[in-house]
């Protein structure tokens, strides 16, 4: 039996949710006086059951707002739940969707410098790896150019060569493959399919059925912050196609 | 608490790669680089010389020279808990992406104002060399005074820069706070013009004693008060305490709210 990687029990995730925000004293102060309270809570994952093993691929699909990247950020620790218990084991790769979390003004090899950082790699571990994120992303002399100058693609490049290129435990990817060519992508494939057979947990938000199928082992179907339906690909995935067809 | 430092430790990488982003950012493409920071409260010094003893003048010993000894570290106080409230919101893109502890991120622009202090510090300590006024023994308190500054500036810029997230109106009213209270400390004054009724009110303004403590250690030749000293680092420790406590109060709703 594979080792267990990630077990989340009967989590819930509460979002407060304000409208127009009172971000100056002057409106909150008028809301204060008025008694009024334009808060509102946001069920965002509602009873969440889920165990994931070593090397097991995992989908996750929904429509929009279903809780998916919610879900993503909790088991990167990024959000803490409001009830239920999570527990990871393991090194859990930046969530990079779109690779928006790139600070624009600083050139590809300062990113990943920073994020080497982050992950917690030192200074030298990293630049021992950037020869090859510099291989696996093509973006040669790009690298040196502020984030800003990248177009969509690219930054996909340099966010998935980055996540994949540091050894994750587990590699946690948000749509991120969308805005790939198909060439980089089947290199993606082939390369989260390289680091699967090496133990590392994968977990995939996509709205691509096509890669969820060839990559995944097992899709969580989410809709409305409760897992709607858990199992092999094909069979989720066909449910998940019935279930948008109606809507 | 303990913890907490210790995390800080695991990440020092981090903190490392923000300080060079952090110094790069402040001075990419400016041609006198990192003398600005000493540029600018020269500035100061030169407008406030020229007011107390050409205009209104005033009784103290080498003004110009002591408005330089205060200055610094009001400069040092001053522009570090501004660059610092709005870091995390600014860094947004980080905190939204991967977990790590969010106090590095103001952490690290308050020790890039303080690599600037010392650089400053440097400087002045070649002028007062040149002067004939030092280096004396007092000088040894020196890292004892940045030490206290440094602990009193960090919890304040922690607790700022997360609240900020949630509360927008923090810079504004941070910034006339700090014009006001630039007056409540013994910069363009010294202790001497208190009179001894509101003196005691002064112990219980740690930044105003460490401000003390450099004119007089720099520039009046006299040793601070220890008493006082010693008070001022009890009150710097416990501010910093409880700003990292209701620190950790809010810190996991700032993700949210970014």
């Amino acid at each position: 039996m594979a080792q267990e990687v990630i077990r989340i029990e009967n989590l819930t995730k509460i979002f407060r949710v304000v409208h127009e925000p009172p971000l100056t004293f002057q409106k909150a102060l008028h809301n204060f006086l008025e008694r009024k309270n334009n808060c509102q809570e946001l069920l965002a994952l509602k009873n969440i059951n889920l165990v994931i093993f070593e090397s097991e691929a995992v989908g996750l699909i929904g429509a929009n707002a279903s809780g998916k990247t919610t879900l993503l950020r909790i088991i990167a620790d990024i959000y803490a739940p409001s009830s239920g218990a999570i527990n990871v084991k393991g090194k859990v790769s930046p969530s990079l969707e779109l690779g928006s979390g790139f600070c624009m003004e600083f050139t590809g090899i300062e990113n990943l410098y920073l994020y080497g950082a982050i992950f917690g790699l030192s200074r030298k571990a990293i630049g021992r790896k950037i020869p090859q994120i510099k291989e696996f992303s093509e973006l040669g002399d790009f690298l040196d150019v502020p984030l800003r100058q990248y177009s969509f693609g690219m930054r996909m490049r340099l966010a998935f060569s980055l996540a994949a290129n540091i050894n994750p435990d587990i590699l946690l990817i948000d749509e991120m493959l969308a805005v790939g060519d198909l060439s980089f992508k089947e290199k993606c494939f082939k390369k989260i399919k390289e680091l699967k057979s090496t133990g590392m947990t994968l977990l995939l938000v996509s709205h691509n059925m096509d890669e969820i199928s060839r990559l995944c082992d097992r899709v969580v179907m989410l809709d409305g912050g409760e897992i709607k339906k858990s199992g092999p690909a094909g069979e989720v995935i066909g449910e998940y196609n019935k279930f948008m067809g109606s809507k | 608490m303990l913890g907490q430092i210790k995390n800080i430790f695991k990440f020092r990488e981090l903190l490392l790669a923000l300080l060079v982003r952090g110094f790069k950012a402040k001075y990419k493409n400016s041609f006198l680089g990192i003398f600005w920071s000493f540029l600018n409260p020269l500035a100061n010094v030169l407008i406030f010389a020229f007011i107390f003893t050409m205009i209104i003048r005033i009784n103290i010993k080498d003004y110009p020279l002591y408005l330089l000894c205060t200055i610094l570290p009001w400069t040092f106080f001053n522009s570090a808990l501004i660059n610092s409230v709005v870091s995390i919101f600014e860094d947004s893109h980080f905190v939204k992406n991967t977990a790590f502890p969010l106090e590095i991120i103001p952490l690290a622009v308050v020790i890039v104002n303080l690599v600037n202090f010392v650089i400053d510090l440097v400087i002045l300590a070649v002028v007062l060399f040149f002067l004939g006024r030092g280096p004396g023994h007092l000088w040894f308190y020196l890292p004892f005074l940045i030490f206290i500054e440094f602990i009193l500036i960090s919890g304040l810029s922690i607790f700022f820069s997360a609240v900020y997230v949630i509360f927008r109106d923090l810079n504004f009213i941070l910034n006339i706070i700090l014009r006001l209270f630039f007056y409540f400390v013994p910069v363009i004054y010294t202790l001497d013009f208190v009179p001894e009724g509101f003196r005691l009110l002064y112990f219980f303004n740690p930044l105003a004693v460490i401000i003390d403590g450099y004119a007089k250690v720099l520039i009046q030749g006299l040793r601070p008060d220890s008493t006082m000293l010693f008070a001022s680092l009890l009150q710097s420790v416990l501010i910093f305490v409880a700003c990292c406590i209701l620190f950790n109060r809010i810190r996991r709703i700032i993700p949210e709210r970014l």
